[in-house]
């Protein structure tokens, strides 16, 4: 049984999972099945070596210790955040439907006529031992958020810079712009934000002040606009125009960028550890020819 | 056999989930430059959590004791379906891959009827409760019913996940501690905070 759990844990860990032959849920549930199927057993190796020759019957009140610690220390992982935070897995109460497997591994550790521990018993120790640290999640699929996008600007030269601007941030409670100016030849290349507008159905808001940063040699200006993003999501407004008027060096231009508020799905693929952003930034263009 | 196989079938489609686009956008702090302001791509919001209509059905098996003022303790059972309608939140948003999908904190009621009871002559007990739960375990107090027999009182149930124990107490009559598994299949329909 141990055997064939410690197999199951090793195809499904380095075979099915992330392979889309079977649902994500189901790659993970078996793991979840099969690991804790096989460190009570695993626990209760290690303690019978440490303490060899004991009775039958502390043999059980050991089988059924290494059940209760491993079932305790699973749920602690999927229900305590800084426990969980601690084994970089996701905090799923779900997955504490496998805890059963516990119960059946006492089960069998006490059903089971085991003399001192045998060498293939040992084997299986070590295994679940190295399987426990090579494990690997499958994909996981979490929320997504809609996001508004500039879906018209490339680089643009202004006086002595080259501007670019994107959505640094965007939620329900509005959006933040950044804007950067590369200074395009050597030499000093002062620039500042005399307009910036957020436009969007009913919504019409000045951006808050701008806050700038100064990143690899290169001027950050942040505009936040604060507004009921939320409202205007749920009412379906989902495209915007963000006029800027940009001063840089002697130059003056006005931009109006066309905006989209962009949703991939309710869900989108995280591979263990990392954390992606919920969209990329499409190539930018010019929508309209600044004035 | 078949049919309990289709039975399984009809059961494991309606476990699902559905979700709604109300309230999307997440939570982010505006007036807080991003991180790494040099990033092109947009900071990920802070999840703002997620609610759920859930609706669960499947039945009860159990037994346990009797305690009758004119009889001695006596083994008693009781099987039959349940309903349940709540409303629940969750502080984080759930993972789509995830086995079941169930709010973290719920509220709602349950109907039940327990068809085959070794107790009363006819069509059995109905019962409604209301129910709080909160992670895997659901506390439960309402009300039980025996339309032929026409007794009825109190009952309080506890779950969690697949094991419940109930206390339930016919006025005048008697009263029944009983425990058994709880399987419902629940469907959410989920939206964001």
């Amino acid at each position: 049984m141990p055997i064939a759990a410690t197999a199951l844990l090793v195809v499904n860990d380095h075979v099915l999972k992330g392979s889309g032959l079977l649902p994500g849920w189901l790659t993970g549930k078996l793991s979840d099945f099969a690991g804790l199927f096989v460190f009570p057993i695993f626990l209760f190796v290690v303690a019978d070596v440490l303490t060899r020759g004991r009775s039958t019957q502390a043999r059980g009140r050991t089988a059924i210790g290494a059940a209760l610690v491993t079932a305790a220390g699973f749920s602690a992982v999927k229900l305590v955040p800084g426990v969980n935070a601690l084994v970089h897995t996701l905090l799923d109460p779900s997955d504490l439907i496998a805890l059963p497997a516990c119960a059946l591994a006492a089960l069998w550790l006490v059903r089971e006529p085991l003399g001192a521990p045998s060498s293939a018993l040992r084997a299986l120790a070590c295994a679940a031992v190295a399987l426990a640290c090579v494990a690997t999640s499958a994909p996981r699929l979490v929320r997504n958020y809609p996001m508004w996008k500039v879906e018209s600007l490339g680089k643009r030269r202004i006086g002595c810079g080259e501007v670019d601007v994107w959505v640094s941030k965007s939620g329900k409670q509005g959006i933040g712009v950044t804007v950067r100016i590369a200074p395009a030849s050597s030499g000093p290349c002062q620039a500042r934000i005399t307009r910036a507008r957020f436009s969007a159905g009913p919504t019409a808001v000045d951006a808050e002040s701008a806050v700038s940063l100064e990143k690899n040699g290169k001027s950050h200006l942040y505009l936040p606009f604060v507004f009921d993003n939320e409202t205007l999501w749920n009412d379906e407004h989902h495209t915007a125009q963000l006029e800027l008027v940009i001063q840089v060096g002697d130059r003056e231009e006005r931009l109006v960028l066309n905006l989209r508020h962009v949703w991939s799905g309710a869900h989108h693929v995280v591979e263990r550890d990392r954390s992606e952003p919920p969209d990329a930034q499409a190539p930018l263009q010019f929508a309209e020819p600044p004035r | 056999m078949r049919a309990w196989g289709l039975l399984a079938l009809a059961l494991s489609a309606a476990c699902g989930h559905t979700h709604s686009a109300r309230n999307a956008p997440g939570n982010v702090d505006v007036r807080r430059p991003p991180e790494r302001i040099e990033d092109e791509t947009a900071e990920a919001p802070e999840d703002p959590g997620e609610n759920a209509i859930v609706v669960a059905g499947g039945g009860l098996v159990g037994g346990g004791i009797g305690l009758s003022g004119e009889r001695d303790e006596e083994f008693v059972y009781g099987v039959g379906p349940e309903l349940s309608l709540g409303y629940g939140e969750s502080d984080v948003s759930h993972v789509d891959d995830a086995f079941f999908i169930y709010p973290q904190r719920s509220y709602g009621a349950n109907l039940g009827w327990t068809a085959l009871a070794n107790e009363g002559t006819g069509v059995g007990p109905l019962y409604g409760e209301l129910y709080f739960g909160e992670t895997l375990l659901w506390a439960a107090g309402g009300w039980s019913w025996d339309p032929n027999d026409r007794i009825h009182g109190p009952q309080i149930t506890l779950t969690m996940v697949a094991l419940y124990v109930r206390l339930s107490h016919q006025l005048d009559h008697a009263t029944q501690i009983t425990g058994g598994i709880s399987v419902k299949i629940p469907h959410s329909f989920v939206w964001s905070r």
